[in-house]
This record gives C-alpha cells, structure tokens and sequence, in this order.
C-alpha cells in the first residue's frame, strides 16, 4: 500500500502492519469509512519507514508476520522495538492485534512498549475501531498535558 | 653239637624280652605296660632257661634251670592274671587281689625253688635229661598255673563280652592267640612231663607259641589303633608255624636222614639247608594261604577293586554317576552298610555335594568346614577313625585336644560314621569319604584304610574334576537363563518398541484425523458462508435470511478453532484453573433452556430435564467457566446421540466431600469398543460421524481434562449399545478451600487489553 499524502485528518492517521490481505481490506474499509487515514504494509522495513515518516497516530501491528520468502515469523516484535527505540517514534502508540494468546505474548507486548493488546479472532470490527479511537483520544490528551 | 631247640628257645626268650622291653619304655608309669613287662620278661625268662636247659650244660645246672622255669611260670600266670584285670584300662583299684596273688606267687616261688619240693633231681637218659618231680609239689604248682591262666582267660572272655568295637577285637585276639599258646604250652610243658606221662622230649614246644600270645597282647598295649591286629596275629602264627615246620624238617633231615641214611650229620646239615632253601619260599606260601582262608574269609581283591574305582574314575565325567558308582563299589567291596562323599566348592564352608547311601545326613551343616570333625581332617589331613579316638580318650593319650577329640567323637557317632578320609587337592580339602561299620561288625584293617587311602587320594582329581565339570555345566546353564532373560528383556524391549511405534503411528492417524477434522470443521462453514455470499453478490439471495446462518457457521469455526487451542493447552497441561465457590445450579439453570433451544432438540423432540435434588445443594469449588464448558458439552453430546425420549440432569451427594453431576440420555449408548477410547484425543464413536458429523472428537478428552483439574473424575457409562449413556462428573465441595497461590496470576481471556503506562 502507498502511503497517501492527502492531509492528515483530525481523526488521526492509522498504520496497518499486516500481511493478511482480506483482513488490510476489511480495515481500509472501516478506517477510511470512519474518517481515519488508512496505511497498510507487509514488510517490516517498510513500515519502520512510513512510521517515522508519516508519523502515524497509532500503528495496528500484526506479529505473525511472514519473511519475504514466506518463512513464518514473529516479525511484529523487532518492529515494535526498533519503533520504541527510535526517538523520532518512540511516542507513538503501538496496538498489537494478533492471534497468538498466551500471557507471555501479553506481557511481551506490554514490556516492550506496546499500548494495547487485541486478541484478533474474538474481536468484531466495530470492537477494534472503538478501542483505537479510545487510545488516540486519550493519547492525544496526555500529550497536551506534557505540553503544558 | 648243633642244638637248633636251644637256638629256638633262645630266640623266642629274646623276641619275649625285647617285647617286654619295648612295652615297658613305652609307658613306665602304666601299670598294664608294667605288667605286661613282668609277664613277657617271664616268658621269655621261661624260654631262655629251658634254652640253657637243653643246652645240657651239666645236671646241676640244669636242675637250677628247670626251678628257674618253674619259678618263671608261676610268674607268668600271676602276671596274667592281674593283667586281665587291668587290661584294657585299670578301672578299679585290685589292692586285695593283687596283694593276696603277690603274696601267693613269692610263697609259690619259694617253694619252688626248695630242693625236692617240686624239682628232685635230673637225672640223664640216652635221649636226654629226665626230671624226677616231687609229684605233691608239682599239683600245687599245676593248680596255681591252672587256675591263673584259665582266670585271665576268663576275665578277658567276660570283658569281651563287655566292650566293643577295637577293645573287643584286641581281647579277642589275646583270648585267641592265649588259648593257642596257652593249650600248646600246658600241652608240652604241664601235661606231658605230669608225673601221669612224665615225658619232658617236647617242653621246648611250648615256649615257642608264646610268641603269638605275647606279641598280640603287646601289640594290643602299644599301638592303640590295633587295625591291623589280625593281621599281625595272622602273620605271627604263620612264620611260627613256618619256623616250627622248618625246624621239624631241619631235624628231620639232619637227625634222621643225617644219621641213618647219609652217615653224618655234616651231611644232613647240607642236605637240610638245601632243603629249606628250596622249599621255604613254598611252604610260607602254603601256610600264608591256609591262614588267609581261615582268617580273611571276606577278604577283597585289592586290586580288583582298585582297578574297577581307577576305572571309573577316569570314563566317568558326571559326578553324580561318579558318586553313584564309587560308592557302590567302595561299600560293596568293604561291605559297609552306610557311606558318604561328601564335596566343597573352593572357599565355601558348607558342602556342595553330598553323597550318601543309608545314612540320614538331613543337613549340609553337619559338614561345615568350621565343624571340629571336617576341621581336623581339613588340618591334619589324616584319616579318623571313631573308635580309635574313642581308645585315646580313654587313654588320654591325643594328638588333639581333649575337648576337640570329645566334639569328633560325638559328631561322628551322630552321623554314624566308624572312618573318615579327606580328600585331598591341591592341600586342600575338596572332600570326605565317611563310612559306617562294617556289616560283619569287624574293625577296619589297615589294608581297608590303605585302600580308602589311595582311593581318596585317585578320586580327589577325578571328583575335583567332576564337581568343576557339573559347576561349569551350571554355569552354562546359569548363563543360558541369563541369555534367555536378556532375550527375553530385548523381546520385551523390541515389545515395548512396537508399542511405541504402534503408538506412533496412532499420533500420526490421530494427526491426519486431526487434519481431517479441522479440515471439515472449518472448510464447510467456510463454504457455506462462501455460498450465502455468492448468493447476496448475485442479489438473488436476501441478506437478513443468509444472515443467521453466516453467523453459525462464523460461530462454529470459532468455537472449534476454541476447541483446538483448548486441546493444544491441555496437552501441554498448560491450561490452569481458577477454582471458586461455585453453584452448579447456577450453571445448569443457564444452559438448559439453551440447550432446550438447540435445533436438533426441537427437531427430535426431546425432553431436557433437571431432577431437583432431594438434599440442599452445596456448593462446589471449581473453576466456573470451564465446568459450565463441560457440562454444556456433556448436554451437547446427549443431545447429539440421543434420536428420541429425553436427556436427563441429575445431582447425587456421593459423601461429604464431593457432588456428582450426571447427565443421562435415552441415546445410542457406548459400544464396548468405544467405550476403551472414549476420552481419548481425537476419537470419534462408530456411530459419530452420523449422528455428529461436526464433532471434532475433543469434547469428552477436554472434559475430562478440565474436570480432572478441579479434582474430580469424569466417567461415562452404558448398558451397551442403544440403551442409552450416563456421563458423570464430581466435584469437591466447598470448604474453605484456598485458591492456590503458587498458581499464576489468573489468564485473562479479555480480547483486548490496555496496558497502564508507568
């Protein structure tokens, strides 16, 4: 998916980092619907690029994410570090959205930074399009406040 | 002239002397030995004065002489006498005996040595000296002899009577060769020259049988052992025999061929001693074969037996057949009535072999190395014989200690053993030869000890060699057990393997049914709901009908995809639980109008019912959610089985402890084949795919599980086939149960979760 350069809407700018092409649909389709500016890609680097670029205000990270050589990994998690440690994105909210479902998942994602945790299978659409407007909301808050 | 009968006399006067002497220096402290001394230093007093006596030296010489014998024969029936009483062991004190026969013999002696009394005068003949008797004097004398003799004689017929074994042969012997001697000499020397006959030609006769009698009774004292007394015996009246037999013909020869024939007596020497030399070696033949036959009428054939254990010894390799035989052949050959061998490992204390015939050794502890019996032979290395010891003991003269000749002689009475030989290898006791008494009751002679001796001493190798071949051949067979064991452990092993690999190809079956499942489980929603949307893309289909069943199928994808992870967590008993206090009540009241709802329910018309409990429901403790998982899953399955009647909940107390939930159906039932695998991974009944085709073969293997986990049992039971199922379960009831705090923190199952910034 390109990145657009349309303008940043107030609702907030959404990184969708899937491999999943059904589900990278159903998501542009509800995002975009509820005035949110939709990015998507499969490909790590590339989304470690759009995110420092873009600046988006949450990112929706998958971890099973496959190589490019379709080998299965868990490619979400050097993503999520490499954004925490980079100062340029390191404040940006992090949603880890997969099916994996052990606690540990839970608490890796939690200690490497993440914002939330969303169990994929169990979660309708509308589930998901709420908790992301809740922690835009929210994010946005606290930032002010730091402003101030 | 030559006097051959003074060179005889003379000869057996030194043989009685040397005896006396030897008997003497013995034991000079025992009275026996001394008065054994007393009385063949008498006898061989009397044979040497009768010796002088023919020596004729002149007439008053000779008249002195023949008092001298007299005087020596009172001294030789007193000595006798008091010997018998003493012999073989001087029990009581013959104080009054003794001094009344001292006092009677010096009398006796006196008078014989007065002028007149007994001897008048010698008078010469042309045969020889002649003795003129005082005939008054001489019955004193003949009746003191007399009764002397006859009185020992007696007193040893009655001890005889009275003792046994060796001692009993020894008297015998002594009665025997004294009644030789004894009639011979009274014969020649009391009878003949009697003032009746009054013939004095033959008194050198008498002396020379002395021989035997003396040399028994001294062989007796001497050598306690005595075996081979009869031997001795046998011999000695033998070559007595043959010196008599040699002294006739010498006299024959020379006196009457010499003389008569040849013309001198120079001649008849030279004819005599060629005579002798050539018929000598013959005629001591002759004698040892009558005595032989007379003596040893049992006698073996040495050589013959030796041969035939030789023989056997070496063809035989089995040592119980080599036991078997030598046994025979020993007992047999010394007829015995009871024998043994007994055999030892190397190192071992208690025997490894025993051999017996009519003995009734019970226990192999009676020959324990450390036994004083098998210790001594161990040590010594020397042949026992019971009665022998039995004598030293007596005696109190022992090559051992007194307590350990005790402790032999008791064992070998108990195990009624008369001889036992080691057997010897290597200077080691491998083994004992025991035998019991002979049958004829006679002691064992030398020549039996001999041959037992050389028997031992052929058989220790071949027995030493048997018992290494039958251990060998133990071992062999040992080792082959132990070959069949391993065999065995590796059959069960390579058993055990195929178990394994049957259970593996089980996984791989289940894995593929797994795969088939998900397959099917997934797939046909996924095509279903394929199809309803193909329909409302085509516009023909209206969505709020597609609708309910997209939803259904979404939903059963989900719940199997549940199930799975379920399974999965299981498996690695990584799912953990969170007990609390539970009303079941709460649950079944929530599930049943549900489960009333289910299509196929409604389709088949089946009742659903709850039996309210007779007694005030407790409450449980369990992990809520996932007993509402089980019981919803066990109502599924009645449903699903069940064609017709109805499915039935019902509570039972089963103690204090625990509530039992039981879910009854009016279905198919269990087969006996499916009921072995009913909660297993993965298996499905016979009559599943049917009756649910969408089953993922999970539910029961889950609900076992998690039931488990809340310390409960699951258990499903039919009376067989369409006669419908019961499945329960139980569960603790709540008291003040803890939830457990080594468990961690409580798995969220919340889809999403928003982490609290720090």
């Amino acid at each position: 998916m390109k990145p657009t350069n349309v303008m940043k809407s107030d609702k907030g700018r959404i990184l969708f980092v899937e491999d999943e092409k059904e589900l990278v649909n159903i998501y542009h389709y509800f995002l975009e619907s509820h005035g949110y500016d939709f990015l998507s890609t499969k490909d790590i680097n590339e989304a470690l690029m759009l995110t420092e670029l873009e600046q988006p205000d949450l990112v929706l990270l998958d971890i099973i994410i496959p190589k490019p050589d379709n080998a299965v990994a868990e490619q979400g998690w050097e993503y999520l570090a490499a954004v925490k440690k980079n100062p340029k994105t390191k404040n940006i909210p992090i949603v880890v959205f997969t099916n994996l479902d052990t606690p540990q998942d839970r608490d890796k994602s939690e200690k490497m930074g993440a914002e939330a945790y969303i169990f994929k299978r169990d979660c309708t659409p509308r589930e998901v399009m709420a908790e992301i407007a809740n922690i835009i909301k929210d994010d946005r808050e606290k930032k002010k406040a730091d402003k101030n | 002239m030559f006097n051959f009968k003074a060179i005889l006399l003379i000869i057996v006067a030194i043989v009685n002397i040397f005896l006396a002497w030897i008997v003497y220096f013995r034991n000079k402290k025992s009275q026996i030995n001394i008065f054994f001394s007393i009385f063949a230093f008498a006898v061989g007093l009397w044979a040497l004065v009768l010796g002088f006596y023919h020596l004729s030296i002149s007439l008053n010489t000779d008249e002195l002489l023949m008092r001298s014998s007299y005087g020596a024969a009172v001294v030789i029936g007193a000595s006798f006498y008091y010997m018998s009483l003493v012999f073989p062991l001087k029990k009581k004190k013959y104080r009054f005996t003794g001094i009344i026969l001292l006092l009677v013999s010096l009398f006796l002696l006196f008078l014989v040595f007065i002028p007149g009394f007994l001897v008048q005068s010698i008078v010469a003949k042309n045969w020889g000296n002649d003795v003129m008797l005082n005939s008054f004097g001489y019955y004193i004398f003949s009746l003191f002899f007399t009764l002397t003799f006859l009185g020992g004689m007696i007193i040893f017929w009655k001890k005889y009577f009275t003792s046994s074994g060796i001692v009993a042969k020894q008297i015998f012997y002594i009665v025997s060769s004294g009644s030789i001697a004894g009639i011979l000499g009274m014969l020649f020397n009391l009878i003949l020259p009697s003032p009746l006959f009054h013939n004095f030609q033959y008194i050198w006769i008498g002396p020379i049988f002395t021989i035997i009698w003396s040399s028994s009774i001294a062989y007796a004292i001497m050598r306690h052992r005595l075996l081979d007394i009869r031997l001795f015996v046998v011999r000695s009246i033998l070559y007595t025999l043959t010196v008599v037999a040699v002294g006739m013909i010498f006299i024959f020869v020379v006196f009457f061929l010499g003389q008569n024939i040849l013309g001198s007596t120079f001649r008849g020497i030279i004819l005599g001693s060629v005579v002798i030399s050539l018929g000598l070696e013959p005629l001591i033949h002759f004698f040892r074969r009558v005595t032989d036959r007379y003596f040893f009428q049992e006698k073996y054939n040495y050589q013959k037996i030796f041969r035939e254990l030789t023989e056997s010894m070496t063809r035989i390799m089995d040592l119980q057949n080599l036991l078997d035989t030598t046994t025979a052949t020993i007992k047999n050959a010394l007829k015995v009535e009871k024998i043994a061998i007994v055999l030892w490992n190397n190192g071992k204390d208690l025997p490894a072999e025993i051999k017996q015939v009519n003995l009734n050794i019970l226990f192999d502890i009676y020959f324990s190395k450390k036994k004083p019996l098998i210790k001594y032979l161990s040590d010594s290395k020397m042949e026992l014989v019971s009665a022998e010891l039995k004598i030293e003991i007596e005696r109190g003269k022992l090559r051992m200690p007194m307590a350990q000749a005790e402790s032999i002689v008791r064992e070998m009475q108990n195990l009624d053993i008369a001889v036992c030989l080691p057997i010897i290898s290597n200077n080691i006791l491998i083994g004992v030869l025991a035998l019991g008494d002979k049958q004829s009751g006679d002691v064992f002679s030398i020549d039996d000890i001999q041959l037992l001796n050389v028997f031992t001493y052929q058989a220790a190798i071949a027995l030493e060699n048997a018992l290494l071949y039958k251990q060998v051949q133990d071992f062999s067979k040992t080792l082959q057990g132990k070959v069949d064991e391993q065999t065995k452990d590796i059959r069960t092993k390579s058993g055990e393997i195929e178990e394994k690999n049957k259970y593996l190809q089980e996984l791989l079956e289940m894995k593929s049914d797994f795969l088939r499942t998900v397959n099917h489980q997934l797939n046909t929603p996924l095509s279903v709901m394929k199809g309803y949307f193909s329909m409302m893309e085509e516009g023909s289909y209206p969505a709020d009908k597609a609708m309910p069943s997209i939803k259904a199928g979404l939903e059963r994808i989900s719940s199997t995809v549940a199930d799975f992870w379920d399974a999965y967590e299981l498996e690695g008993e990584r799912m953990k639980m969170q007990p609390q206090k539970t009303d079941i009540t709460e649950i079944v009241s929530r599930l049943i109008p549900e489960k009333q709802k289910m299509q196929l329910a409604r389709e088949r018309n089946l009742t659903i019912e709850v039996l309210e409990p007779k007694f005030k429901m407790p409450i449980v403790w369990c992990d809520y959610k996932k007993i509402a998982h089980v019981v919803s899953n066990l109502l599924d399955n009645a449903v699903y089985y069940t064609r017709q009647g109805k499915v039935t909940l019902y509570y039972e107390l089963l103690d204090d402890n625990y509530l039992q939930v039981n879910v009854k159906d009016t279905g198919v039932g269990i087969s006996e084949e499916d009921k072995k695998k009913l909660f297993q991974k993965f298996s499905r009944g016979n009559n599943a795919t049917d009756l649910r085709p969408d089953g993922s073969g999970l539910g029961l293997f889950i609900a076992k599980k998690i039931v488990e986990g809340n310390w409960g049992e699951l258990a499903g039971i039919s009376q067989g086939q369409d006669k419908g199922a019961t499945f329960s379960f139980t569960l603790p009831i709540y008291k003040n149960q803890q939830p457990d705090a080594s468990q961690e923190k409580p798995v969220s199952r919340k889809k999403i979760v928003r982490f609290k910034k720090v």
